[in-house]
């Protein structure tokens, strides 16, 4: 089951010097003007067998409909308008939801050489079938948003456990010290429900939280030097600054907290510079640009957001999460009054940006080393929520992962004939957690932070590597 | 702000009686009569785990010999220097005088001497060094700045907070007397015994003491979920109350029995649940505990709090015609109230293209009013149909394009662009709806182009709110440029809503409610637990793998079993009591000096706090996965010391500073200090701390004690993105917000970034250690963030008004202020020369990003 040498944690437990001798180690290598360090975001060597070095997660907030978009149930056309005999009320979250058959009002093709049904909600995204791996057997413990987020980016239910970008950037530190590790980018529309609590670093060490990046203005809050302020009058600032720090640690020599401070300063100082140029997108061809679907205003936003994934994590970043849809109802995938509205509204958002993506990270060579997660929190019901509407749905939906050493233009698990629930090979989200760690070189059982007197899993008690999808 | 002091005070002297009530083998008297806390002779199993080394009883551990005696001042130097000597190395150099007034302050009252401090303290030094500290701990654990410094340790380990958490986050608006309560009584040094009395059972204890009922908050400062009323939830918010309250008291991590028996700790899933079978019937109350007349007045408050609340809701959601008149070809709006409108043109109206020029003539000055603009409305159905471009919305300060559906609030439909209104200019709009495509233009700068497909076809809106307008060159027309409108449109035949009578303001209306929050805010109102009025305790089940939905056998009260050699009995409480009275007999075991946990835990706690670790290093974990005590021998002694001491933390102050071990240097930082303490641990200051010096240095810092938190500055798209959007705008701080850190209303969902980044706990759950960590977004806090800057500046212009324009000693006294000493001859002539550069706020705003600021040896 060990797939990495050592997993952080024991290798600051073997070598009982903490994330000071980590990082020194590291910085030294990467910098040789920095004799020592405790930063925690040094980077940590993958382990043999680790397939991917980044994470693009794509979250689609409010349940995208499964059955609309990738899980084709042509038997919901045979009982439509006719209660299906698996629906359970208990499973519903509104009371305006019915156990009558809701048949897609889209059509399926198959497509690419795998043959993969996807629905022509996503002429681009098509395109790419031969790069996904569906997981049509996802479920999950909540028909309620928020919790259902927190079970999905964190593994449990509750607020305040780090979420997987957490734990994968507590795993693996970070490839560029000049940007974060983890950066999160939300829809125009609004944050999530939860906001930072769905990518909070929760008992780890701050960190390791993502960080907000906006699309417009500064990147990161505080970037940007005050207004008035010149370069060179900061460059001077910061030149004092650390010739005080100097003299202050040779009174204190070796002190690798000083030293690690001192470092932190220049980092900050590069930050600013290379942060506004990692989503400098202006820069990129009208071409990149047109294949992210930024000239269309529809998708021109995720379309962006796309973009910057691919430059940060191009840059080293670790783990970049991007959400579509915010704020209640229709603005997200949460298609309860109507699916028809709601689909054709969020499906050209991502659908170029999303294959763009795809396209871009395998011509520039980096597909094999990205993993891209694509998902939500839960999904539809097959069946009405009033007249053209679906209800949340965590029994079965699904998700589909792409690049970073899956296996391409497959399926793996099945929901039952209607979409309802996950039946074969049924995937819960541990599942996929561990997966992900997996495929990024970390074993879900050894990556373990001791908190509360215990120590504490991504997985908790459960998941495990889904194997028939590696490549 | 500073009101409802005179009673948390009062109540803490009232608790001083209770003391003597505590018969010495166990009887508590309670409220509603005696319960009897008799021993009951039962043999308990006999279990190897029993015999971990924080299960045994505390004996007062005789004092080491050791070989240097000379070094040593108190017993504590013994225990410590005995463990260097085995290891054959020496403890380190003695602080100087300059280092230890630096570091007790921050210690103790958690800021920085000042020059006089500095100096008179280096004077007595010389005369006599064990006076000179003895009487510097003295004055500052008298200082009322040392109950928000000792009590912030407090308040991590409580998870406290001014809200709920998760997605709606609530208001706790009576959190805040807790926070007072544990400042106070650390200010009082009430013993320790007490103070945990108080928290777990203060409702029991003194039923009508108001500082007794906020104690208990204790038990709900966890996070709760507002909105759903699930089983579940009850089950977990329980489990929050007895893991928080095992963890922070007896150092077990109970709550990991809560689906099977500890995996480590002889903890049964049984005890779990016995402890729940103690707290099984708490419910939470927010109860007024005062007189009748207070009483009285609370009511009529809420009565009107209510009714101005439905007030403002309608008059932010009813249309108003508003004040027009027509002059020189333009139009005039000129009543300030919320939501003006008015509709222009066709309702059949699909295509087309509206432009029109508007100046604002004035605004509403209200701060913190996130609405005050104008708005241009296209493919308006009705009065509460359409898609409107708002400009400058939140507070003035961005643009948006949004749809309004049904008159239920405005939508946008695109992310929001920065921008702002002006009073006195004309600007220039143009909308444009082509199919589903809406483009709008400001001073013919494309601000949004987007697709939406709700509303097809409507005519041309206009409008303003909280704002007076003059609009001029209207003109509507198609596609293909046809006008669709000739000239100005009649007046009267626009379409308007109905004028609304009784008329007020919102500004008016917040003013109102701010008042009478702030009036209710001062009465006695306890946010706390009791038992709901119940003197039969509701029956608790053990729940098979934690499960509430499988019940099984029932459970009764009962202290964990392997710390008790004999069964404490939980006598059914007397007929006429109100109360279970289970949490007071938990409370009076706690206490009982034979406890061999609650001592230790606290005494390794403040060893903690005063050298940034622990004996034990897991302060909240003695199980037997915890760490083992580097000095075991010190930790018993120290632990009788407290119990002996009647339980006083300003005795143990008193006691740990005046040891050689707290008084030595930092050490060169070649041998790092370690568990074996040859050295002073120097440490990073905490977040609190950070802001607290800035403001100190800079003069400030406004020392107003207790009340309600202050909201300070956090950046609008920090607010903007938090969900909530429950911070004020604050443009710019003023007094008010420049009271300690420990004062910031904590709000779950929007934690304040200056904090949150320099490792302020995310109260989820109780935090027994702070991690520090480094990272670049710190110093992109303190380089960049208006609030360093504006402390610079402020603290510039101070010394500038206290010193001549003598840049020489400008320099001395920044130094002074940040960093509690005079620059060196070097270090003076390099700062002399930036300020002559750079200007002496540039000094000030390095001073406060240097390591020696935020770093204490």
């Amino acid at each position: 089951m060990t797939h990495l040498p050592l997993t952080r944690r024991e290798m600051l437990d073997v070598t009982g010097i903490g994330f000071g001798g980590l990082a020194m180690r590291s910085l030294l290598a990467e910098d040789g003007l920095l004799a020592a360090s405790a930063n925690p975001l040094a980077s940590v060597p993958a382990g043999v067998l680790a397939r991917a070095k980044s994470v693009i997660f794509l979250f689609a907030y409010g349940g995208p409909s499964h059955v609309d978009l990738f899980d084709y149930k042509p038997a919901l056309r045979k009982w439509e308008n006719k209660p299906i005999p698996v629906f359970d009320r208990k499973d519903a979250f509104n009371k305006t939801t019915h156990a009558t058959a809701m048949p897609s009002p889209w059509s399926f093709h198959r497509h690419g050489e795998s043959g993969l049904y996807v629905s022509e909600l996503f002429p681009e995204l098509s395109g790419c079938a031969d790069e996904l791996c569906m997981v049509h057997s996802m479920h999950c413990e909540s028909n309620n948003h928020a919790p259902a987020l927190f079970h999905m980016n964190t593994g449990f239910l509750l607020p305040g456990r780090p979420s997987m970008g957490s734990w994968v950037t507590y795993g693996l530190g970070s490839d560029n010290q000049s940007l974060p590790a983890f950066v999160v980018m939300w829809d125009y529309r609004g944050g999530p429900i939860g906001g930072a609590q769905n990518w909070t670093s929760g008992f780890l060490p701050a960190a390791f939280q993502g960080t907000p990046f906006r699309s417009k203005g500064e990147p990161i809050i505080n970037l940007d030097r005050p207004p008035g302020l010149s370069g060179e009058s900061q460059r001077a600032r910061l030149n004092l600054i650390q010739r005080l720090n100097r003299r202050h640690l040779d009174q204190r020599p070796a002190a690798a907290d000083l030293e690690a401070r001192i470092a932190s300063y220049e980092l900050a100082y590069r930050m600013q510079m290379s942060a506004p140029e990692a989503v400098a997108i202006e820069g990129e061809t009208r071409e990149t640009q047109r294949l992210y679907g930024i000239d269309q205003p529809i998708s021109s936003y995720f379309g962006r957001q796309c973009l910057m994934a691919r430059r940060l994590v191009e840059r080293g970043v670790r783990f970049v999460q991007l959400y579509s849809g915010g704020g209640d109802q229709q603005l997200s995938w949460d298609a309860h009054s109507g699916i028809r509205e709601n689909l054709e509204q969020h499906c050209p958002e991502i659908d170029r940006p999303v294959a763009g993506l795809i396209k871009d990270l395998k011509r520039r060579g980096l597909l094999d080393e990205t993993l891209i997660v694509w998902g939500g929190e839960f999904g539809r019901m097959p069946t009405h929520q009033g007249t053209a509407g679906r209800d949340h749905n965590p029994r079965g939906f699904t998700v589909w992962l792409a690049g970073g050493g899956v296996k391409g233009g497959i399926t793996y698990g099945t929901t039952d004939d209607f979409g309802y629930a996950a039946q074969e090979n049924p995937v819960s989200i541990p599942d996929l957690h561990a997966t992900c760690l997996h495929l990024l070189g970390l074993d879900h059982e050894a990556l373990t932070y001791h908190h509360r007197g215990r120590d504490m899993r991504l997985t908790d008690v459960s998941g495990r590597v889904i194997d028939d999808i590696l490549a | 702000m500073n009101v409802g002091t005179g009673d948390v005070r009062m109540s803490v002297m009232a608790w001083r009686p209770i003391r003597i009530l505590k018969h010495p083998v166990g009887v508590l008297l309670v409220m509603t009569g005696v319960i009897a806390v008799a021993e009951v002779e039962d043999e308990r199993p006999d279990d190897a785990a029993q015999d971990h080394w924080s299960f045994r009883q505390i004996v007062r551990s005789h004092v080491p010999r050791v070989a240097a005696a000379d070094w040593l001042q108190t017993p504590i130097d013994a225990f410590v220097l005995s463990k260097l000597e085995s290891a054959g190395l020496r403890p380190s150099q003695p602080a100087t005088p300059r280092q230890l007034v630096r570091r007790i302050s921050y210690d103790l009252v958690g800021l920085p001497p000042t020059r006089g401090d500095v100096e008179s303290f280096e004077r007595s030094w010389s005369v006599n060094r064990g006076a000179a500290i003895g009487q510097l701990v003295d004055r500052l654990v008298s200082s009322p700045h040392h109950g928000e410094r000792w009590g912030r340790h407090w308040l991590d380990l409580a998870r406290y907070a001014d809200s709920n958490g998760f997605e709606f986050d609530f208001e706790r608006p009576n959190a805040w007397h807790y926070r007072d309560w544990v400042i106070d009584s650390l200010n009082d040094d009430l013993g320790y015994d007490q103070f945990l009395m108080r928290q777990i059972a203060g409702d029991e204890l003194a039923p009508r003491d108001f500082g007794s009922r906020v104690a208990t908050g204790f038990c709900r400062h966890g996070p709760t979920v507002g909105n759903q009323s699930l089983e579940k939830n009850r089950w977990d918010e329980l489990d929050d109350v007895i893991s928080t309250t095992s963890e922070v008291f007896l150092g077990l991590t109970i709550g990991c029995a809560r689906c099977h028996d500890h995996k480590y700790d002889p903890i049964t899933q049984r005890d779990y649940y016995s402890l729940l079978a103690v707290f099984r019937t708490i419910s939470k109350v927010d109860e007024f505990v005062g007189s009748d007349q207070q009483r009285a007045e609370i009511r009529r408050l809420d009565g009107r709090i209510r009714e101005v609340r439905k007030r403002e809701k309608n008059l932010k959601r009813t249309a108003r015609p508003g004040r027009w008149s027509s002059r020189n070809g333009q139009w005039h709006q000129s009543q300030m109230v919320p939501n003006v409108r008015l509709l222009i043109g066709e309702s059949g109206w699909t295509d087309y293209r509206v432009e029109v020029e508007f100046q604002k003539t004035a605004g509403t000055r209200e701060p913190f009013n996130h609405s005050a603009g104008v708005q241009v409305g296209i493919r308006a159905t009705d009065l509460k149909n359409a898609y409107w471009l708002r400009l400058g919305v939140f507070d003035n300060t961005e643009h948006e394009l949004s749809i309004e559906v049904n008159g239920a609030g405005f939508t946008p439909l695109a992310p929001k662009v920065a921008g702002d209104v002006e009073t006195g200019r004309w600007y220039r709009v143009r909308l444009e709806a082509r199919g589903n495509r809406l483009r709008a233009w400001l001073d013919d700068v494309l601000q949004f182009d987007l697709v939406d497909r709700r509303l097809p076809a409507g005519r041309v809106a206009l409008g303003n709110w909280l704002t007076t307008t003059r609009w001029r060159g209207l003109r509507v027309t198609d596609l293909a440029g046809r006008a669709l409108l000739t000239g100005w449109p009649d007046l009267d035949r626009a379409v308007r809503p109905p004028e609304v009578t009784g008329e007020t303001t919102r500004d008016k209306l917040n003013a109102e409610l701010a008042e009478l929050e702030e009036l209710k805010a001062r009465l006695p109102i306890a946010m706390g637990i009791n038992d709901g009025g119940r003197r039969e305790p509701l029956k608790t089940h053990l729940f098979n793998r934690g499960d509430h939905r499988h019940p099984g056998a029932v459970v009764e009260p009962a202290v964990p079993a392997v710390l008790a050699k004999k069964l404490i009995p939980f006598p059914a409480a007397p007929a006429d009591a109100r109360s279970t009275g289970r949490r007071s007999v938990l409370a009076a075991w706690m206490t009982r000096p034979d406890n061999p946990l609650v001592a230790r835990v606290m005494a390794n706690r403040i060893w903690q706090f005063h050298f940034g670790r622990g004996l034990v290093e897991t302060p909240s974990d003695f199980g037997l996965n915890g760490s083992e005590p580097s000095h075991p021998g010190l930790l018993d002694w120290l632990a009788a010391e407290l119990v002996q001491s009647g339980w006083s933390l300003k005795h143990m102050h008193r006691v740990i500073m005046s040891s050689s071990v707290y008084q030595q240097s930092s050490g060169s930082g070649a041998s790092p200090p370690g568990r074996l303490f040859g050295a002073f641990p120097r440490r990073r200051l905490e977040a609190e701390l950070i802001r607290d010096a800035m403001l100190a240095a800079s003069g400030s810092l406004n020392r107003t004690m207790h009340g309600q938190g202050i909201r300070p500055r956090i950046h609008s798209s920090v607010i903007a993105t938090s969900t909530t959007r429950k911070w004020p705008l604050v443009r710019q701080e003023t007094a008010e917000h420049w009271r300690r850190s420990v004062y910031v209303h904590v709000r779950r969902s929007v934690l304040m970034p200056l904090l949150e980044s320099f490792d302020a706990p995310p109260t989820t759950e109780s935090c027994a250690v702070r991690v520090t960590t480094t990272v670049p977004t710190q110093a992109l806090q303190l380089l960049n963030d208006r609030f360093a800057n504006e402390q610079s500046r402020r603290m510039a212009n101070s010394i500038r008004a206290e010193t001549d324009r003598d840049v020489g000693r400008q320099v001395v006294s920044a130094f002074w202020r940040s960093l509690s000493r005079a620059p060196d001859a070097a270090e003076r002539r390099e700062c002399v020369e930036f300020v002559r550069r750079e200007g002496l706020g540039a000094l000030c705003h390095v001073l406060f990003n240097i390591n020696e600021f935020v770093f204490v040896d």
